[in-house]
């Protein structure tokens, strides 16, 4: 399958009060045409940022891209003017956000905020934009979409407005749909059927998606591929049930091991030891090594490199155990 | 929506009762009538001459049959006449009314618009050089008092450079050239305050996430500002525009003053130096019911702007 996005060694600082949060800090990772990607990892470890980072919506000052490259269809998004980024945000690439509440507009109707996107990219009339919006409010099933085109978006419960969000960012069409933890602000059910409804309307439109979340249900549930992200760093990548079969960083491992599992009698579920690190003073070395149980002396003086295991199996670690072998390059 | 609008007018009635109950206080309880007698008599005044004046202005019957007369007189804009001039209270507020409107109708709304504009336009270039220096310049203009803008207007603009007439005011279209000036200070005066508010309120929506949708989709920064920001930030503005809408009639009573311009500020400038009580008392009512009709112009354009405001 053909590469569609292609993130190389991004970074992003943001300036505080002359000191510097390096909330990504060279992530590299790509995404094929139509496929999932999830990206997992605690709040803070720069998962957001990242999926800021790709459609340059990162509020500048405080933030700056420092390095890397962001190909989409062999162009690179860091190096493009910010009119020629506005004619793919919303077009080429959608974004939906954790938080459906306050997301939309509160004194625009929704199916104006939609159409408003339509109009914009597709250089369409609002009348044909209305039509538009409609069919896709069906599509993101909302019952009696004609009637919800002219609500408030107070008018509408959590999940609604998250399918409004979600016809407003696919109503272009877009071939990658960054989805930055869609579900976490709604309740368990309506967040099931708002992950189905994601999941249909990929097979029907052939997006991509980048799909952010800290929940590794969800990740099994959706992704083809994970990317595994500790403080600003990518620290493992496999296809789906490679992950969750063969963990090989001892991070994944451990974040695995703390999801309780139905029907197993566990006394105590398992806990990481320690925090977190403060962006402001990663430790040195693998910014792992303070949690981790197999640290060795190279931990704390080296910062490993992503190396490949079996055929899409990246890890960062120096004590990858030796029944996997690394392939070397 | 008519449903609303009749409701909130049906909360006119105790609010216009209770500024005729808290105007009334003011001139009978609070002020009593042999304190406003020994005022408009003098110190030396006889107790014949202040019984005649208590008898001559109703202050002899009780406090209760005095109250729905006032309340009688007050709601029919009956303010009988100036003790100064003995001119008919109602011509009066006629006739100040016209010269107070031209005035300050112009500057405030051409201040409104220059303050927006500026205020926009600082959110855009946040942080930068131009928005801080802008934010200096306004707390400079906020510092500088009233009357300094105004006499430095007059001598500057005015008697040296000859720009404009001193002070004056005349009947028809030539009123023109009196009201520039008195105009343009109104605005310099205000600028600083009114673009510091405005910059805050379009700076604490410019951080919502609806925002960040709209750039998600696409927008232009323009697009950004004069549509989705700025019909939000209509509800603070609205808010502080409906604060102002009394004093435009009242007029400004330094402006007038010192210009010469023959409005309800300067009427009731001369109505408290004169001890003439029955004007300040018309002043202060229509005032006041003034301020209750902006409150309601006030929510009913609340409703028209954010549909989150019930119209049941």
């Amino acid at each position: 399958m053909e590469v569609l996005l292609c993130v190389s060694d991004l970074a992003t600082y943001f300036e505080t009060e002359g000191k510097t949060v390096c909330a990504v800090d060279g992530v590299s990772f790509e995404i094929k045409r139509g496929e999932t990607l999830g990206l997992v990892g605690e709040s803070g470890c720069g998962k957001s940022v990242t999926a800021l980072s790709i459609i340059r919506l990162i509020p500048t000052p405080p933030g700056k891209i420092v390095r890397g490259s962001v190909l989409f269809d062999g162009e690179d998004l860091l190096k493009l003017k910010e009119s020629a980024m506005r004619r793919i945000r919303g077009n080429k690439i959608s974004i939906i956000f954790q938080e459906p509440m306050t997301s939309l507009n509160p004194v625009f109707r929704v199916g104006h905020q939609i159409a408003e996107a339509a109009v914009l990219h597709r250089k369409i009339s609002w009348n044909e934009a209305k039509e538009l919006t409609v069919e896709m409010l069906a599509r993101v099933e909302i019952p009696a979409p004609k009637e919800r085109y002219y609500d408030y978006p107070h008018q509408m419960s959590g999940g609604m407005k998250q399918r409004a969000i979600i016809a407003m960012a696919l109503i272009c069409n877009p071939s990658l749909l960054i989805a930055d933890e869609p579900t976490t602000a709604l309740d368990v059910t309506i967040g099931a059927q708002i992950l189905r409804l994601l999941r249909d309307l990929q097979s029907q439109l052939k997006m991509a998606i980048l799909f952010i979340t800290h929940d590794l249900g969800v990740v099994a549930e959706m992704a083809h591929r994970v990317a595994v992200m500790y403080a600003g760093k990518i620290v493992e990548t496999a296809d789906t049930l490679t992950l969750f079969e063969r963990p090989l960083h001892p991070y994944t491992r451990a974040l695995l091991a703390s999801v309780p599992h139905l029907g197993k009698k566990t006394k105590r579920l398992f806990v990481i030891p320690g925090e977190v690190p403060d962006p402001l003073r990663f430790p040195s070395g693998c910014r792992f090594h303070p949690r981790c149980s197999s640290a060795s002396d190279i931990c704390r003086s080296r910062l490993p490199e992503l190396r490949q295991y079996e055929d899409s199996h990246y890890v960062s670690c120096f004590n990858i155990s030796s029944e996997a072998k690394e392939i070397p390059r | 929506m008519s449903a609303y609008i009749i409701r909130r007018l049906l909360y006119l009635v105790p609010t216009v009762l209770g500024v005729c109950l808290i105007t009334f206080l003011l001139f009978n309880v609070v002020t009593t009538g042999e304190a406003i007698a020994k005022q408009r008599l003098g110190q030396h005044a006889t107790q014949e001459q202040i019984e005649s004046y208590l008898k001559t202005h109703g202050y002899d019957k009780p406090l209760l049959i005095r109250f729905f007369i006032n309340l009688k007189d007050l709601l029919t804009f009956n303010f009988g006449r100036s003790e100064v001039t003995h001119q008919k209270i109602t011509t009066m507020l006629w006739n100040g009314m016209w010269p107070s409107l031209s005035l300050m109708v112009p500057a405030f709304f051409f201040t409104l618009f220059v303050a927006i504009s500026i205020a926009l336009f600082t959110a855009l270039y946040r942080n930068t050089f131009l928005d801080r220096s802008t934010v200096v310049l306004c707390i400079i203009g906020m510092s500088v008092p009233f009357l300094a803008y105004i006499i430095l207007g007059q001598y500057i603009l005015g008697y040296k450079l000859k720009y404009f007439p001193v002070t004056g005011y005349e009947w028809g279209l030539g009123v023109f050239k009196f009201l520039i000036l008195p105009g343009l200070i109104y605005t310099a005066a205000s600028l600083g305050s009114d673009v510091r508010f405005y910059r805050t309120v379009v700076l604490d929506e410019i951080n919502q996430d609806y925002v960040r949708t709209a750039r998600a989709k696409g927008l232009s920064p323009n697009t950004i500002l004069f549509k989705h920001i700025l019909k939000n930030a209509m509800i603070p503005i609205i808010t502080r525009v409906v604060v102002a809408l009394p004093f435009l009639y009242m007029g400004s009573l330094l402006l007038e003053d010192f210009y010469g311009i023959p409005g309800l500020g300067a009427m009731a400038l001369n109505a408290i130096d004169g001890n003439d009580f029955a004007v300040i008392k018309a002043i202060t009512f229509i005032g006041a019911i003034l301020y209750v009709l902006a409150n309601l112009a006030g929510d009913i354009l609340y409703a028209l702007v954010d549909p989150r405001v019930e119209f049941k």
